[in-house]
C-alpha cells in the first residue's frame, strides 16, 4: 500500500498503469496518455501569435490544419527551450501541438491524481497536470492535454486559421 | 778696415806692407845710390878728364918745351919731330878738353891757353927756323927772341896753371856738391828707413795686438770649448758605459725575442697545418652538407605528401560524416515513425499491441542506430580534429622543415664562408709563418747588429775616454798658448 506522497513507479510491466508517451520538457520529465496523442513529428515552422500567453509559441500547420503550439517547458515553469519534437495531441476543440524535448518512448505510467498534493497540483496550471509519478529516480508529470489551451488561444488560432 | 779679415790675411797684409816698404826703401836707396854714383861719376869724370887733361896739357907743354930745347941744343930731327908730335898731342888734348869742359870760366881759360900756346908756337917756330940755320950752336945768344919765347912760355904755363886751378876749383865744387847730394840721399834713406821701421813696428804692433786679441779670444774659446769637450767626453764616456750595458740587455732581450719568434714560427706552422686539415674536413663536410640537403628535400616532399594524405583523410571523414548524418537522420525518422506506429498501434486493440511491440523494437533499433551514429559522429569529429591537428602539426613541421632548410642553407653558406675563411686563415697563417721566419732572420740580423753596436759602443766609450784626455791636453795647450800670446789664463 502506497503512502501519501509516495509516487507510483513507472513500470514496463504490462497491465500496470496507463500507456503514456514519455518525453522531456526542459528539466522536467513528462508523459501524455497515448489515447490523447495523435502523432509525434519534428518541429514545424511556427508563426508567433499575438495576444496569447507566453507559453504559446505560436501557430503551425499540421496536416493542413492550423494548430496552436504550446511550449510545455515554459507552460510548466521550467523556462523556455528550443523544442526538439512536436507532439500532436487531440483535445475537445481540435489538435494541439506540444513543443517538447526528446521523446523517450511509450511507457506504462502509474500516476497519483493531481488533486493528491496541493503543493504540486495547485496554481494556475494545475489543470494541466493530471497526476505525478516517477520514472526511475526522476519525477514524472502526467499531463492532460484538453485543459492546456485557454479559450482565447483557440479563438486567436481560429482567427489565424480563417485568415490563412 | 781690417775688421772681419782673417788673421792670416792680416798677417799677409802686414808682411806685404812691410815688404812694400822694404821694396820702397830698396828702390829709394838704389835711386839715391844711383844719384850719388852719377854725381860722383861726374866729379870723377871731371877730375879724371878735365883735371888730368889740364895736367896733361901742362905735361905736354913741358915735354914740348923740353923737346924743342933739345932741338935747340942738338938740332936733330929727332927733337924736331918730337916737338911737333908734342904740339900735335897738345892740340889734340886741347880739342879733347874743349869737348869735355862745360864750365864757362874753364872754357875761357882753355881758350886763353890755346891763344897763348898759338903765340908760343909761333915764337917757337921762329926759334926752330933759326936753329935750322945754325949748324954749330955755340951760345944761346945766337938766337933772337928768347925773351919773347920765355914770356910766351910763361904765359902759356900760367894760362895752363890757371886752367888747372880753375878745373881744380870746378872739381872741388862738384865734389862738394856731390857730397852734399850724397848726404841728402843718406838723409832721405834714413828717413825712409825710419818710416819703414815705424811702419814695420806699427804692423808688428797691430799684428801683435790682433794676435793677442783674436788669437787670445780664439784660444780662450778653444780652452772653454776644450773644457766643455772634456765634460762632454766624460758624459759621453758615462753614456757609452750605460749604453753598453743597455746594449747588453738589448742583446739578451733580442736573443729571447729570437727564441720567441722561432716558437711563434713553429706555432704558425702548426696552425697552418691545422688550418689545412680543417679545410680538408670542411671539404668533406661539404659533401655531407649536400647529402643532408637532399635528405631535407626528401623530408619536405614526404611532409607535403603527408599533408596531402591528411587533407584527403579529412575530406573522407567529412564524407563519412555526411553518411553518418544521413544514417542519423534515418534513425531519427525511424524513431519518430516507430513512436507514431506505437501510438497508432495502441488504438488498434490486441493486434495493435503486437504491432506495437514490433514498433517498439524498431524504435529501440533506431535509437541504437542513432546512438551509434552519434558515436560515429563523435569519432569522426575526433578523427577530423586529429586530422586537423595532424595537418597543422605537419604544416608546422613543413614550415619547420622549410625554416630548418633555410637555416641549413644559412648554416651551409656559413659553413662555406667558414671554409673560405679557413682557407684565408690558412693563407694568412702561411703568411704569418713566412713573416715570422723573415722576422726571425731580421731579429738575428738585429742581434748581430746589436752585438756590433755594443762593440762599437765600447769602442766609443774608449774613444770618449781618449777624447776626454785629448780635451784635457788641449785645454792645457790652450792655457800655454794663451801664455804664449800674452793674454794669460782666463
Amino acid at each position: 500500500m502506497r503512502q501519501y506522497g509516495q509516487a507510483p513507479v513507472l513500470s514496463e510491466d504490462e497491465g500496470t498503469g496507463v500507456p503514456a508517451l514519455v518525453f522531456r520538457a526542459g528539466p522536467l520529465l513528462c508523459a501524455l496518455r497515448l489515447d490523447e496523442v495523435i502523432e509525434t513529428m519534428r518541429p514545424l515552422e511556427t508563426r508567433p501569435l499575438a495576444g496569447t500567453p507566453a507559453f504559446v509559441r505560436g501557430i503551425s500547420v499540421l496536416r493542413g490544419v492550423p494548430t496552436p503550439v504550446i511550449d510545455v517547458s515554459r507552460l510548466l515553469g521550467g523556462g523556455s527551450a528550443e523544442p526538439e519534437r512536436y507532439i500532436a495531441v487531440s483535445t475537445d476543440r481540435g489538435a494541439v501541438a506540444f513543443g517538447t524535448g526528446p521523446v523517450l518512448g511509450v511507457r506504462n505510467v502509474e500516476a497519483v491524481p493531481s488533486g493528491g498534493h496541493p503543493a504540486l497540483l495547485g496554481g494556475g496550471n494545475s489543470r494541466l497536470v493530471a497526476g505525478v509519478g516517477t520514472l526511475g529516480t526522476e519525477p514524472l508529470l502526467l499531463l492532460q492535454s484538453m485543459r492546456a489551451v485557454p479559450d482565447d488561444v483557440w479563438e486567436a488560432a481560429a482567427a489565424a486559421g480563417v485568415a490563412t | 778696415m781690417m775688421a772681419g779679415r782673417t788673421f792670416g790675411t792680416k798677417l799677409a797684409a802686414g808682411f806685404g806692407l812691410t815688404l812694400l816698404l822694404t821694396l820702397l826703401m830698396t828702390v829709394t836707396s838704389l835711386a839715391g845710390l844711383r844719384y850719388v854714383l852719377h854725381t860722383k861719376d861726374a866729379v870723377i869724370d871731371s877730375a879724371r878728364v878735365n883735371l888730368v887733361g889740364a895736367e896733361a896739357l901742362s905735361a905736354l907743354m913741358e915735354s914740348r918745351i923740353a923737346d924743342y930745347r933739345g932741338y935747340m941744343l942738338a938740332g936733330t930731327d929727332e927733337y924736331l919731330n918730337a916737338t911737333n908730335t908734342d904740339r900735335a898731342k897738345f892740340l889734340a888734348q886741347l880739342d879733347s878738353l874743349r869737348g869735355s869742359i862745360e864750365n864757362a870760366n874753364s872754357k875761357a881759360l882753355l881758350q886763353k891757353v890755346a891763344d897763348a900756346e898759338a903765340v908760343h908756337a909761333g915764337l917757337v917756330s921762329g926759334l926752330i927756323a933759326q936753329r935750322a940755320k945754325i949748324t954749330i950752336l955755340s951760345s944761346v945768344a945766337q938766337f933772337s927772341g928768347n925773351e919773347e919765347v920765355k914770356a910766351a912760355r910763361v904765359t902759356v904755363q900760367k894760362a895752363i896753371a890757371d886752367l888747372i886751378a880753375q878745373v881744380q876749383t870746378t872739381v872741388n865744387a862738384k865734389s862738394d856738391d856731390s857730397s852734399e847730394r850724397a848726404m841728402w840721399a843718406m838723409i832721405f834713406i834714413i828717413v825712409i828707413g825710419v818710416l819703414l821701421i815705424g811702419g814695420a813696428a806699427g804692423v808688428a804692433w797691430k799684428l801683435s795686438r790682433d794676435l793677442k786679441r783674436e788669437v787670445g779670444a780664439a784660444v780662450g774659446h778653444i780652452q772653454s770649448s776644450s773644457a766643455q769637450l772634456e765634460a762632454a767626453a766624460a758624459q759621453q764616456a758615462a753614456g757609452g758605459r750605460d749604453q753598453a750595458s743597455a746594449m747588453s740587455e738589448i742583446t739578451t732581450t733580442i736573443s729571447e725575442l729570437l727564441i720567441t719568434s722561432r716558437q711563434i714560427a713553429e706555432s704558425a706552422q702548426r696552425v697552418s697545418k691545422v688550418a689545412e686539415e680543417t679545410a680538408e674536413a670542411a671539404r668533406t663536410g661539404d659533401a655531407t652538407i649536400d647529402q643532408t640537403r637532399a635528405s631535407i628535400a626528401a623530408i619536405r616532399t614526404q611532409v607535403d605528401q603527408i599533408v596531402q594524405h591528411m587533407l584527403a583523410l579529412g575530406e573522407k571523414s567529412q564524407q563519412i560524416g555526411g553518411v553518418v548524418d544521413l544514417v542519423s537522420e534515418l534513425a531519427e525518422q525511424t524513431n519518430i515513425l516507430a513512436i507514431n506506429a506505437t501510438i497508432e498501434a495502441s488504438g488498434a486493440g490486441e493486434w495493435g499491441r503486437r504491432f506495437a511491440v514490433v514498433a517498439e523494437e524498431i524504435r529501440k533499433l533506431a535509437d541504437r542506430t542513432a546512438a551509434s551514429a552519434k558515436e560515429i559522429r563523435a569519432l569522426i569529429e575526433d578523427v577530423r580534429g586529429a586530422v586537423n591537428t595532424t595537418v597543422m602539426a605537419t604544416e608546422i613541421g613543413a614550415k619547420a622543415v622549410d625554416s630548418g632548410s633555410r637555416q641549413f642553407d644559412d648554416a651551409t653558406s656559413s659553413f662555406r664562408r667558414i671554409v673560405g675563411l679557413v682557407s684565408t686563415t690558412s693563407d694568412a697563417t702561411r703568411e704569418i709563418e713566412l713573416s715570422t721566419k723573415q722576422q726571425t732572420t731580421a731579429v738575428e740580423q738585429v742581434n748581430v747588429a746589436a752585438s756590433d753596436t755594443a762593440r762599437v759602443t765600447r769602442e766609443t766609450e774608449a774613444s770618449a775616454v781618449q777624447t776626454k784626455q785629448t780635451a784635457a791636453h788641449l785645454s792645457t795647450l790652450s792655457g800655454e798658448l794663451l801664455d804664449l800670446v800674452g793674454t794669460g789664463r782666463h
